[in-house]
């Protein structure tokens, strides 16, 4: 088989090209949707830290509404603002203090912001490879027509 | 290719698919297990631990954790190696 035979047309590497900035760009339209997520995630981190902030404060003895589900609550007191569980994992809690809640609260809002840098950086490297293979198609483009 | 062997082709993909995203499921919770165990073992005690049981929480003993723990990640892993095995005979079939 000669190399002319097996070597690529333009017409090809234009469709290959094509392709990949149709993958790159899936994969970047993916990444923001992840930072999407994230960003709720960390904002409800941060509504129940400052919550527990303005229970330890103000909270001892306050009655409140504890919510039941279906937009429905029942009214109760807060007996101690000390005595709160904490979800570990695989359906297990165990019992905390707020500072030590907030603590973990802080922990996983760090996490969380590192992993949306991380995701950031790829976004960036992404559109950097979106512009280089665009540049490269007008090119092929060019010749093409020439 | 024939339409029935596409067909066929198609719904072996498409259960393998679903086989893999399954495992992986698993795999998280097998992990999930994995840092509730350290948690305990390194940060428990002296601490009420609770259960979860629908949307009870029931207080629990640390052993009674460290069995419920137990008991989830054997039944996982049997779950688990159930799937390999399908896995297998799906891939080679």
């Amino acid at each position: 088989m000669s190399t002319e035979e097996t070597k690529p047309t333009n017409q090809e590497n234009l469709e290959k090209m094509q392709d990949e900035i149709r993958s790159v760009l899936g994969e970047i339209e993916y990444l923001r949707q992840q930072i999407g997520v994230i960003d709720t995630t960390i904002t409800d981190l941060r509504t129940v830290s400052e919550t527990l902030s303005y229970m330890k404060e103000k909270g001892e003895g306050r009655s409140i509404y504890i919510p039941l589900g279906a937009g429905v609550a029942i009214k109760g007191k807060i007996e101690s603002v000390n005595d709160l569980v904490m979800d570990v994992g695989a359906g297990l809690l165990v019992s905390a203090t707020i500072e030590e809640v907030k603590e973990d609260l802080d922990r996983r809002i760090n996490a969380l912001l590192s992993l949306r840098r991380a995701l950031l950086k790829k976004i960036e490297e992404d559109s950097r490879k979106v512009n280089e293979l665009i540049e490269k198609v007008r090119k092929l483009g060019g010749e093409g027509r020439a | 290719m024939s339409t029935t062997d596409l067909l066929k082709t198609l719904e072996l993909r498409w259960k393998l698919e679903e086989l893999r995203r399954l495992k992986s499921s698993i795999s998280s919770t097998l992990r999930e297990i994995e840092l509730a165990r350290e948690y305990l073992s390194k940060h428990a005690d002296g601490r009420r631990i609770y259960r979860k049981l629908g949307d009870l929480i029931v207080e629990i003993t640390r052993e009674e954790a460290e069995e419920y723990l137990e008991n989830a990640e054997l039944g996982l892993k049997a779950q688990l190696s159930t799937l390999e095995e399908e896995e297998r005979k799906l891939s080679s079939g």
